[in-house]
């Protein structure tokens, strides 16, 4: 990198402004084109002409409503979950000073897998609390959990704090693992396991409009969370002793955005499961390509993400004729090869 | 602007690691801490930058109470060199160095031509001025230590607080950053394991186990007996013919 | 005359008497699903896993013999309601490997080989034999059928009604009650043939399609659908609809996106009382036909062409017999008639 590109990263705010609503609309685009049948590129574009801007095209009822309601909703869901996991996962990494941070470190897929099974299974709730809904809370009681267990195993600042975190992390998450187990072999039969195991591989066939209400504030929570914080992310090169000595409420920060992290997480985890890869390979797949500056790191990971998880969705459906895999099937089999390559290339370049 | 603190301490699991440490630093003096391992001059630092909290005591910066300050005020006024910082990431010379505007920088101050020109001369000082480019992962151990103090030097402190910054660095090395704090119109407190380098400071503090045993000058305190008594070593007093500057020559303390 | 007369009065005589069903020859021995069965006698005392095997033996007429039945999808065919209620249900659904045993039973009569067969989540059938309890599972869910591969199994062929009489033959032979077993099979078959009659008396157009819905894991997310080899297959066969699922496993997940685009001519719901998933109440599968913005556009759904069923109809039971019957009966209120 020359000193040119320098003056670049200071107006980064206004580069992006520039690059992501193109590339985010045509993965939208892409997204809404392509899916389980084929419809004609056409059709699509007068589908979407007729919603946008009332064009009035005569359309087949049943190709607008699955390129309108199934799969645009889908492809926004999926923009929205993959933005907030890859964020998650900056966030985490940043702190906790670990490349093998992800999203679900703290907890958050296994308390939602405890949640979920603890509603259909259990039948907690009485049948008023949907999986979702039980999902969310489960997610979010098993990160108290962590929170505290970080707490009280001592954590001070600086990388010892850093290190009991990941470690609470590992042992909440097994607990509710466990705890889910046991819920599914003492009360569920195969169908009901199997079924909660899909939905845990994450599952976006269920998603419609109404779901959007559900990630879109929390995707641009996270967004704006991160963009406001990217020194303070900055700071933490060094490590949480370093933060504090350059300024940064190293405690206060922590807290916060590992929190946000933590909403933003169980709220995507409660809509389309527990999606993996993408929170734990996009940051780094960012970094090779824009770096460690945050200014441009959460940009990028947030597009990334969006992207990456749309183009996932898209091939779920497409790659096994008459069947749908499980999106997390996909960005795992995605994300592992990428991320090795990530390995290897970042050894022999600078 | 001037640093102390009242009968600081620090304690973990029960164990006082700092007790009872009341000291000032006055004002353009270069301090140095010295003392055995274990006496707690890392843990007396970290109190002093305000980025440990103190178990008993107060630090005071300026007149103020460290405790009722944000660090973003402690940090403007203060920088920290610290022993082991160290980052898996693939970060550049200069994006370590940049990292020191930061107490500077906010939502509604930018980067400006002016930061550029302040972690340019941070780099001279260090004498690194051709490595903006380099990869930290790239340096050695004592050029890494000179990226360090680059950093908090780009923060433009008025005081410097040092832990053991001369360690993993060649003589050449040591002799430089000393004498180019030694000229830095900063305040500075340096915690240092050489007792030759600690002559050059303008006053020094001998700890032992976590308490303040004795603080001077090099000339008053570091007596023979001072130095047997805490490090356990014999010592004579030899006189550079050079420039008439006093060192320390070492023998084990027989029993 | 008179001689022609008696002649043929006595041939009509012989031809019209009922035919005499055997009496079962003991030791008795049957080869069922790969392992092989030795009855000494009748079994005494019976425990179901399944609720096909428990209806059979009830219209076998062999209630005194159960001490226990398990797995139920639906209230018992009403004219046993009142037997049912007499006899020990273990459990709604699957039952634990203790309690079946505890009830020492002389034979345990399985539906479904993922209760009790390789991969059994009650037991496997060694675990049985192994304390002397013989198992018999329902040729419906072995023959022609591979139950490793596919979450419920894949059939290497259409489902025949055949296999549901062999079961009942074989369970009528078991128990000495042959007679009622063959006049079962005779009434069942006659029925079955006045529904295929009735089917292809409707004469409905080429191309026709239907689509068998059991249930969905989460409302709007993919539906658990009928494959092309399952008994709801066999019925669209006699009926001489296509299949929109292509998928040769039982109950394959299909996407919603593709049942639209495929269009079924009519639609057909599994009613059970079951309540493990929300779709598995017929109301909200139809509340869902209705207000989903892609399935609501369905031809069947505008022209209202829903049929309900009873879910276990769409399994090997002698219910699948009846659902034939009442579909159907109900396909010409349809209009699809030619």
């Amino acid at each position: 990198m020359t000193a040119i590109d320098r003056p670049l990263a200071r107006r980064s705010l206004w580069h992006w402004g520039l690059v992501v609503p193109p590339v985010l609309l045509a993965a939208l685009l892409f997204g809404a084109a392509l899916g389980e049948t084929s419809i004609p590129p056409g059709v699509v574009l007068k589908v979407l002409a007729n919603k946008l801007f009332d064009a009035g095209y005569p359309v087949d009822k049943i190709d607008e409503g699955i390129i309108w309601n199934y799969r645009m909703s889908r492809a926004v869901v999926a923009a929205c979950c993959g933005a907030g996991l890859a964020l998650s996962g900056v966030i985490l990494q940043a702190l906790l000073r670990n490349a093998l941070a992800d999203p679900y470190l703290l907890g958050i897929s296994a308390g939602a897998s405890t949640g979920a099974v603890a509603v259909t299974v259990l039948g907690l709730g009485g049948g008023l609390i949907s999986l979702s809904a039980g999902a969310f809370m489960g997610s979010l009681l098993a990160f108290a959990f962590v929170a505290l267990l970080a707490h009280a195993a001592g954590g001070g600042v600086g990388l010892r704090a850093a290190g009991v975190i990941v470690l609470a992390g590992i042992a909440g998450s097994q607990m509710f693992n466990a705890l889910t187990a046991f819920l599914i072999t003492k009360s569920a039969n195969a169908e009901q396991a199997r079924a909660i195991m899909f939905w845990l591989l994450g599952n976006m066939s269920g998603v419609r409009w109404p779901d959007v209400a559900s990630a879109l504030p929390a995707a641009m929570f996270g967004i704006v969370a991160c963009l406001w914080n990217t020194r303070a992310l900055d700071a933490f090169t060094f490590g949480a002793d370093s933060a504090a000595s350059l300024g940064i409420a190293v405690k206060r920060v922590q807290l916060t955005l590992i929190g946000i992290a933590a909403l933003v997480t169980a709220a995507m985890v409660s809509v389309v499961g527990a999606i993996g890869f993408v929170g734990l390979v996009i940051p780094h797949a960012m970094r090779f390509v824009v770096g460690h500056r945050h200014g441009r790191l959460v940009p990028a990971s947030a597009l990334a993400g969006a992207v990456f998880l749309i183009f996932a969705d898209v091939i779920s459906r497409m790659i096994i004729p008459g069947q749908v895999l499980p999106i997390g099937v996909v960005t795992a089999l995605v994300g592992a090869p990428v991320f090795a390559l990530i390995l290897i290339g970042g050894r022999t370049s600078p | 602007m001037i640093l102390s603190c009242q009968n600081l301490g620090w304690e973990t699991r029960g164990k006082p690691i700092v007790s009872d440490i009341s000291l000032t630093v006055n004002e353009g003096e270069k301090l140095g801490l010295i003392g055995p391992n274990g006496s707690g001059k890392s843990t007396l630092l970290r109190m002093l930058a305000g980025i440990r909290t103190p178990s008993r005591g107060s630090v005071h910066l300026g007149g103020q109470s460290m405790a009722g300050m944000r660090q973003r005020e402690i940090a403007q006024r203060l920088a920290l060199v610290e022993q082991h910082a160290d980052t898996a990431d693939r970060i550049t010379v200069r994006d370590a160095v940049e990292l020191g505007r930061t107490p500077w920088l906010s939502a509604l101050r930018g980067w400006g031509a002016q930061d550029d020109a302040i972690v340019a001369q941070a780099l001279a000082d260090v004498d690194l001025s051709g490595f903006g480019h380099r990869h930290w992962h790239t340096l050695s151990g004592g050029e890494r230590q000179r990226v360090h103090i680059a950093r908090a030097l780009a923060q433009q402190p008025q005081i410097l607080l040092l832990d053991e910054p001369t360690n993993h660095l060649d003589i050449r090395h040591q002799l430089a950053i000393l004498h180019m704090v030694a000229r830095l119109p900063v305040t500075a407190v340096i915690a240092l394991h050489d007792l030759n380098q600690a002559m050059l400071c303008d006053r020094i503090c001998i700890l032992e186990n976590g308490r303040l045993k004795a603080s001077g000058t090099p000339k008053e305190i570091l007596s023979e007996g001072m130095l047997r008594e805490v490090f356990g070593v014999c010592a004579h007093f030899l006189t550079d013919p050079a420039d008439q500057s006093q060192v320390i020559r070492f023998h084990t303390a027989m029993s | 005359m008179t001689s022609k007369f008696i002649t043929l009065t006595a041939l009509a005589a012989v031809l019209s008497a009922p035919a005499f069903a055997d009496k079962t020859s003991y030791p008795l021995t049957i080869e069922n699903c790969g392992h092989t069965l030795t009855f000494d006698k009748a079994p005494d005392s019976t425990v179901t896993i399944g609720q096909s095997t428990t209806e059979i033996l009830y219209l076998l007429g062999q209630q005194d013999k159960l001490s226990g039945t398990s797995v139920w999808f639906n209230p018992v065919l009403p004219e046993f309601k009142e037997i049912n209620d007499k006899i020990e249900r273990l459990a709604d659904n699957d039952p634990s490997f203790e309690s079946v045993v505890g009830k020492k039973p002389q034979l345990v009569t399985v539906m479904y080989e993922w209760h009790v067969g390789a991969e059994g989540i009650v037991a496997t059938r060694e675990m049985f034999h192994d304390v002397n309890v013989p198992t018999y599972v329902m040729p419906t869910d072995c023959a022609a059928k591979d139950n490793s591969v596919g979450v419920d199994g894949t059939r290497s062929e259409l489902f025949s009604t055949q296999q549901l009489y062999t079961s009942i033959e074989q369970l009528a032979e078991i128990y000495d009650a042959q007679d009622a077993g063959a006049a079962l099979v005779d009434d069942l078959k006659t029925r079955e043939e006045q529904a295929i009659a009735k089917a292809a008396g409707l004469n409905l157009p080429e191309g026709s399609s239907a689509l068998f819905w059991f249930s969905s894991a989460d409302m709007e997310s993919d539906p658990y659908v009928a494959g092309q080899q399952g008994v709801p297959a066999y019925m669209m066969d006699k009926l001489g609809v296509d299949n929109v699922v292509t998928s040769g496993e039982e109950w394959p997940l299909v996407g919603w996106e593709t049942i639209a685009k495929a269009d079924p001519t009519f639609i057909v719901i599994a009613e059970m009382d079951r309540r493990r998933f929300p779709a598995d109440d017929v109301e909200k599968k139809r509340a869902f036909l209705m207000s989903d913005p892609v399935a609501k556009e369905m031809t069947a759904v505008k022209e209202g062409r829903i049929i309900t069923i009873d879910a276990h109809a769409m399994s090997p039971t002698v219910r699948a017999i009846y659902a034939l019957e009442q579909i159907a009966d109900e396909l010409p209120a349809f209009g699809l008639t030619q």
